[in-house]
């Protein structure tokens, strides 16, 4: 088949395409259109929002049945409590203030003194420490 | 809340200038039980939705092809589930006209559709913006591929409609 011929064709196809029987007259009436639409819209958000409530208090009810807590609360707990424990500050003071009590008392030769002074010295530290993360937070 | 008559003026006249061919195109891909005024009617709605996004990136005629084939080929998807909650517009009709009986076009017409529908989705959209007389260049724009690819491909579906049709008529 000749190019031209083709073309001939094609035309044809086209024309056959763009000219086809308009078997419908379609008839919009457009202000009504988009009062429609929006009615449709607001609908459709309301139907959302709905839904939206529902799932979240199936999942609200499930998470208080189960009464389960998150690993990130468990640890933001965990840290709070670290923190508030004040024997826990006073024990790693006094363990500080043995070990140094300890070194002194063997360079003066009187381990019993150095222990002492340590605890006290420990003790103090680990108060001190505590009241020093208490302003901080 | 200035800018709403003009803005309801602007879509009355893009509706105006471009029903025919969405309808066009609608009646290829409505697939029962969807039918083409269904489809027609959604793809309105996702014209009216997306007006306000239109930046003029391309042209109106582009945009108009890509949200109609858009939608289109998303109700294929559309099963006889969903098929229940397409769209119910009172404000747009559909008036039966009689048409004079010219039966070598009507015939034509016929095995033209006939052989598209059979074409695969790809295909049937790069045919459809080909018959519509639109550029290479604009048709690829609509469909993402490239210029030279869409040449060939038109060649390739021509050759494969131009057969089908042949053994139609």
């Amino acid at each position: 088949m000749k190019n031209s011929e083709k073309k001939n064709i094609w035309q044809d196809i086209k024309n056959t395409w763009n000219e086809q029987p308009q078997s419908e007259k379609i008839n919009i009436q457009v202000s009504q259109l988009i009062n429609e639409f929006k009615s449709k819209v607001s609908q459709f958000e309301k139907d959302s929002i709905k839904s939206d409530i529902a799932n979240l208090n199936i999942h609200w009810n499930k998470f208080k049945k189960s009464n389960k807590i998150n690993q990130f609360e468990k640890d933001l707990i965990k840290k709070t409590n670290t923190q508030n424990n004040i024997g826990l500050f006073i024990g790693i003071g006094t363990s500080i203030g043995i070990s140094l009590g300890i070194a002194f008392g063997s360079v003066f030769d009187n381990i019993g003194l150095g222990i002492t002074l340590g605890i006290s010295f420990g003790a103090g530290l680990g108060i001190t420490l505590w009241l020093i993360i208490q302003n901080y937070k | 809340m200035k800018d709403k008559k003009p803005m309801t003026e602007t879509f009355e006249q893009l509706l105006e200038n471009n029903k025919e061919k969405i309808y066009r195109i609608c009646k290829i891909y409505a697939v029962s039980p969807l039918e083409p005024q269904d489809l027609f009617q959604e793809v309105i709605f996702a014209i009216w939705k997306s007006i306000s996004t239109f930046k003029g990136n391309s042209s109106i005629d582009t945009w108009i092809y890509r949200i109609t084939l858009n939608v289109c080929l998303r109700s294929k998807q559309k099963s006889e589930k969903t098929y229940n909650k397409t769209l119910q517009l009172e404000s747009i009709q559909f008036i039966p006209v009689e048409i004079p009986i010219e039966n070598n076009h009507q015939e034509k017409y016929n095995a033209l559709t006939s052989c598209i529908s059979k074409l695969n989705n790809e295909n049937k959209s790069i045919i459809i913006l080909y018959l519509e007389e639109l550029k290479y260049k604009k048709i690829a724009e609509i469909t993402g591929l490239t210029e030279n690819h869409i040449a060939v491909k038109i060649k390739r579906i021509k050759k494969i409609l131009l057969d089908c049709i042949t053994n139609k008529i």
